[in-house]
């Protein structure tokens, strides 16, 4: 039977669920069908918290891990490995089942990359196109933060505060915090998405109380609601390719059922690639027709490039004493600055800030484990202390930067990947200049600096390969998210951001979604 | 029975126990042959627990005790008793170790070797052979972990140990030291 769907969207992360919520807040009635290619997976369960806490935080077991990218799923060249193993999860609700939960609006610059650098891209669209819809996501995700920083007063309307209050500095924050103001640093609150609702998913790695935003939850509530009669999501059903009866016209995707092995056509108005900065270009390539030689939307050869990631920055010191007894009090960070996120900074490949979340720490249970007394604990938790501060240092979009398809599949049916990117020497003399400043940072607090590093950039936060632009030869996608030359094919994820700036992706996107979702209602057939 | 010169040699160190804790029943979570845990089981497990923050003096309450974290342990041996892999012959097996060291040390004794001095080879470290390792590992080094989380961190200073911050709805207050 041929199954129809006013909507098809590809993905089940917060891409495709916030644009599902957000056109079934305009329809309840609207027929959406959501193809996620990894599987459903029960969250919730407080044994598996119970074996995350009491082995060691994961050490010994991480719960849900075989849904993360695997060793030998992808492969990197160039100059710099680009880092994709366990960056990311493919399940019902996606990656936010597994994240830090940093909620960090994009500044007006990062908009304007390209004219104000010389370097990467502009987006079609501005920092004040993306306001209201930045709120919107905030409240979404529940959001904490401190409306008195001074980059939020240039970016946020007056008396507009966060939907939750900032999380507090901890005391070992502290005197990182004098050592800033010592450099003229301003000290913010790293803004965190909150969720009053997400209680043990046992995925994150770092938050297994699970207090954080997580799409599964959004997805069961859809799912419940009786009012959304034909909201629909299929999981284990990873697309193979997005189908076609003209060059303009999608009429559907075609999907591997995992479970029993057949290929399946949905077919629908409209289309939403909603699969990240990877999978979405991948789809499309694979997309090959009488239409589109190189896959749909790749007439100018434009898909998986402009491959861009943060890569950290960390300075590590040390301090002989610990007298305070100071160790992580919470398991992310509080402590954050923008100052050198500015445009100011835009051509030097500009930082965002922030404390290692884990430092100084001390494994208690394991030095109980180990059989020290109680003495020998305390001698060594007061000996000596570490302290780190981090940066992600924004790296600017390079056309040979890319994604490739590999030949073979992996554990979901998908096709393995190359990802190719080459930092370039400016970034690399930029990125050895940030290290000095925050060296000075670590030494002001009066700490001996025992490690000092630029890391390759990692999978997390990977932005470009399908990218926004003013036209077919500057990008795969238009402002509004439609794939230039289809009337009904969209992509909303990271991958059509021209720009990654210097701090998270997944508020941008989601704002983005929300407003794709208004874009689809208005234009409704 | 003899005192502590009943163990078994490990790499050097002497292991405590008896016959029954230096049965060899390999590395595998022993496997729950159709049994239950008895009351009388979980009370021994419980004593174990409110042992290791006597032994640290790590303990939160004014009463000096573990009964404040109760109902948390106890949760805690509800999700491992009744989902998969269930860790019902692990405590009995535990329960039973616990009994001979008692019997051979005295309750005060016993507990001070199981946590500290129990002989178990360190270097190399080996995966847990005999029915004392398999109590050491999977339930004393178990319940170490659930005692620091609960609480026990407080008393080496901290307000919240690392990575246990409740949401927030519980968050009406600094919940960690703050200036």
């Amino acid at each position: 039977m041929k199954q129809e769907y006013e909507y098809v969207i590809v993905g089940s992360g917060v891409a495709g669920s916030t644009v599902a919520k957000r056109l079934l807040e305009h329809n309840r009635s609207a027929s959406i069908l959501i193809l996620e290619a990894g599987p459903q997976v029960e969250a919730k369960i407080r044994r598996f918290w119970w074996d995350y806490v009491v082995h060691a935080n994961g050490v010994e077991h991480k719960a849900y891990d075989f849904t993360c990218d695997q060793p030998g799923e992808s492969t990197s060249s160039g100059n710099t490995r680009f880092l994709v193993e366990g960056s990311r999860v493919m399940m019902y609700g996606g990656s936010t089942v597994h994240w830090g939960g940093w909620c960090l609006r994009f500044k007006p610059e990062d908009f304007k990359l390209l004219s104000n650098t010389g370097d990467g891209g502009d987006w079609p669209i501005s920092y004040e196109d993306l306001d209201p819809y930045y709120y919107q996501a905030e409240d979404h995700l529940s959001v904490c933060g401190d409306i008195d920083e001074s980059w939020n007063k240039l970016m946020r309307k007056p008396n507009t505060p966060y939907p939750r209050p900032p999380f507090w500095w901890t005391a070992p924050d502290e005197e990182m915090i004098k050592a800033f103001k010592k450099n003229n640093i301003e000290p913010g609150k790293m803004p965190v998405a909150r969720y009053r609702k997400c209680m043990t998913t046992g995925t994150c790695k770092y938050c297994p109380l699970g207090s954080r935003f997580s799409g599964q939850l959004v997805l069961d509530e859809l799912l419940a609601d009786r009012r959304n009669l034909n909201f629909k999501v299929i999981g284990s059903a990873p697309a193979t390719q997005v189908l076609v009866d003209s060059k303009k016209r999608i009429t559907g995707v075609e999907y591997l059922d995992l479970t029993t092995g057949e290929t399946k056509q949905v077919f629908g108005g409209t289309v939403v690639v909603c699969s990240g900065t990877y999978e979405s270009p991948k789809l499309l390539m694979l997309s090959r027709n009488q239409y589109w030689d190189n896959g749909i939307g790749n007439d100018h050869d434009l898909l998986g490039r402009y491959l861009v990631s943060h890569s950290m920055l960390k300075v590590r010191g040390q301090l002989d004493q610990n007298k305070e007894r100071w160790f992580a009090e919470y398991d992310f960070p509080s402590l954050m600055s923008r100052t050198y996120d500015t445009e100011e900074y835009q051509k030097k490949n500009k930082i965002f800030l922030f404390k290692n979340r884990a430092l100084p720490d001390i494994d208690l249970a394991g030095l109980m484990i180990a059989g020290l007394s109680r003495k020998e604990i305390d001698k060594q938790l007061t000996a000596s202390r570490q302290q780190e501060l981090q940066a992600f240092m924004e790296e600017k979009g390079d056309k040979d930067n890319r994604i490739t398809l590999a030949n073979g599949k992996n554990r979901f049916g998908l096709p393995k990947m190359k990802a190719h990117f080459d930092r370039t020497p400016d970034a690399q003399k930029n990125g050895d200049n940030w290290l000095k400043l925050m060296e000075k940072v670590v030494a002001d607090m009066g700490y001996k600096v025992i490690k000092s590093e630029i890391q390759d950039p990692g999978g997390h936060h990977s932005t470009g390969t399908c990218r926004m632009g003013r036209n077919p030869e500057e990008g795969v996608t238009d402002a509004d998210l439609r794939v230039f030359g289809t009337d009904n094919l969209y992509v909303c994820s990271n991958a059509v951001f021209p720009s990654g700036a210097a701090v998270n992706p997944t508020l941008t996107l989601t704002a983005l979604a929300f407003r794709l979702g208004d874009h689809l209602a208005k234009n409704r057939p | 029975m003899a005192d502590s010169d009943a163990g078994k040699k490990g790499t050097g160190e002497v292991m405590i126990g008896g016959p029954f804790s230096h049965q060899e029943i390999g590395a595998s979570l022993l496997p729950r042959e159709g049994q239950n845990l008895t009351q009388i089981e979980r009370d021994k497990l419980w004593r174990i627990f409110q042992q290791i923050g006597y032994f640290w003096d790590d303990l939160h309450s004014s009463a000096k005790d573990s009964a404040n974290l109760k109902s948390t342990w106890l949760e805690f041996i509800e999700a491992k008793t009744t989902c998969e892999p269930t860790y019902v012959a692990e405590y009995s097996n535990a329960a039973s170790v616990v009994d001979e060291l008692i019997e051979l040390y005295g309750e005060k004794k016993a507990f001070a070797l199981l946590f500290q001095n129990n002989g178990i080879p360190k270097n190399p470290p080996r995966p847990p052979l005999t029915r004392l390792e398999h109590a050491k590992k999977y339930v004393v080094d178990e319940f170490i972990r659930v005692n620091v989380v609960a609480s026990g961190f407080k008393s080496f200073g901290g307000k919240n140990y690392s990575g246990y911050l409740g949401g927030s709805r519980y968050n009406l207050k600094p919940r960690v030291r703050v200036e």
